[in-house]
């Protein structure tokens, strides 16, 4: 009974030890791409700053090398999001895989473009569009090649490498009935009733940069429109390339 | 604020302080990442939350000799709450199969040194 009492202790300790988070409620993950002299595709970190404002490496580019097994990786254009249980799932542009960091900065692949590109003609390009569905706690991403808007379940054991799980929530032909220009790299956001907005980049700036709601019933529309985007900006340019976020407290 | 023209690349992403972070590349070819902070409610108090000299003073370390950049996107960290592991239906089945066993084994030795 001696024996059986200190094996459960020590089994304990080595959990307490092997779970230590390094990251707090209120910390930034914000990705950095770094380029050296004459070479625009060369690494990539995820800084973490502190709600104080402190910095610290959350990721490094050493890992991201290690995970993905190739020499480079670039961090422009990419997305971003933290999940349930401090998980952080990001994209590179180097391969088209996501990652997920644990809170003890443990890093893996979550889904490889391998599995993706069965679904899909063109290889997959995460353009800055990635949320956790506060729903049903899953990954939704946007494809900026092939404008499809993916779910991942993230209560499957990882790498997923089975394509049946991932759901396709709304493709090119679904854009393209409300709006002549597809261009899904402005990012997305899902509100508290599971509600997904796309940002549509309309490269030629013409009439189809607007802003789209995909409800949880899976209906698209229109949210916002160009037109109400420059009145609201006082702007005609509108880029929408960057992001998007919600605050569900307001 | 930055002392630059703003090139909003970096993302943007809100805190359950309700302050919006917003990733800045600084102007095209003269990269100077800066990251804002914007309170949802107050947004003329907008300051300078991370500057460019802090960013690239800790990268030059880690990275030296490169420009570090705000291109991809950024998030704020929201939940910890590790979730509760569940026994299924089959594991149910087989923790009572196992009880079963074992209670019966003990009255069984019980049993026999009676």
């Amino acid at each position: 009974m001696k024996k059986l009492f200190g094996g459960l202790v020590v089994f304990l300790l080595l959990i307490s030890f092997s779970s230590g988070s390094k990251a707090d409620i209120g910390d930034i993950f914000i990705q950095v791409d770094f380029t050296q002299e004459g070479d625009d595709n060369d690494s990539c970190s995820i800084l973490q700053i502190t709600h104080g404002g402190s910095l610290s490496e959350f990721i490094s580019n050493d890992q991201i090398l290690a995970v993905t097994g190739l020499s480079v990786s670039d961090c422009s254009d990419t997305g971003l999001t933290t999940g349930q249980g401090g998980l952080v799932y990001f994209s590179k542009d180097t391969s088209n895989n996501i990652l997920v960091a644990r809170p003890n900065g443990d890093l893996s692949t979550f889904v490889s473009d391998t599995v993706v590109n069965m679904l899909v003609p063109l290889t997959v390009d995460w353009d800055n569009g990635m949320d956790i569905n506060p729903v049903t706690g899953s990954l939704v991403a946007a494809d900026e090649d092939n404008e499809v808007i993916f779910e991942f379940p993230t209560n499957v054991s990882t790498p997923i490498t089975n394509p049946n799980l991932i759901k396709i929530l709304a493709d090119k032909a679904d854009f393209e009935a409300l709006v002549t220009n597809v261009d899904l790299e402005g990012g997305i956001a899902i509100d508290d009733q599971g509600n997904i907005y796309i940002a549509n980049d309309d490269n030629s700036n013409d009439v189809d940069s607007v802003i789209f709601k995909l409800n949880s019933a899976g209906d698209l529309s229109i949210l916002c429109t160009q037109a109400e985007l420059q009145a609201a900006t006082g702007t005609d340019s509108i880029d929408l390339d960057v992001g998007m976020a919600i605050s569900n407290k307001i | 604020m930055t002392g630059n023209n703003a090139d909003l690349e970096g993302g943007v992403c809100i805190g359950n302080d309700m302050n919006l972070y917003i990733g800045d590349d600084g102007n095209d070819g003269n990269d100077e990442p800066n990251i804002i902070k914007v309170p949802v409610n107050s947004p003329v108090l907008a300051s300078l939350f991370v500057s460019n000299i802090e960013i690239e003073d800790f990268y030059q370390f880690l990275e030296p000799g490169a420009d570090p950049r705000l291109l991809g996107s950024c998030d704020v960290q929201k939940d910890l709450t590790a979730t509760v592991p569940t026994l299924s239906e089959w594991g149910l089945i087989s923790m009572a199969a196992i009880l079963g066993i074992v209670g019966f084994m003990v009255a069984r030795r019980r049993i026999v040194k009676a």
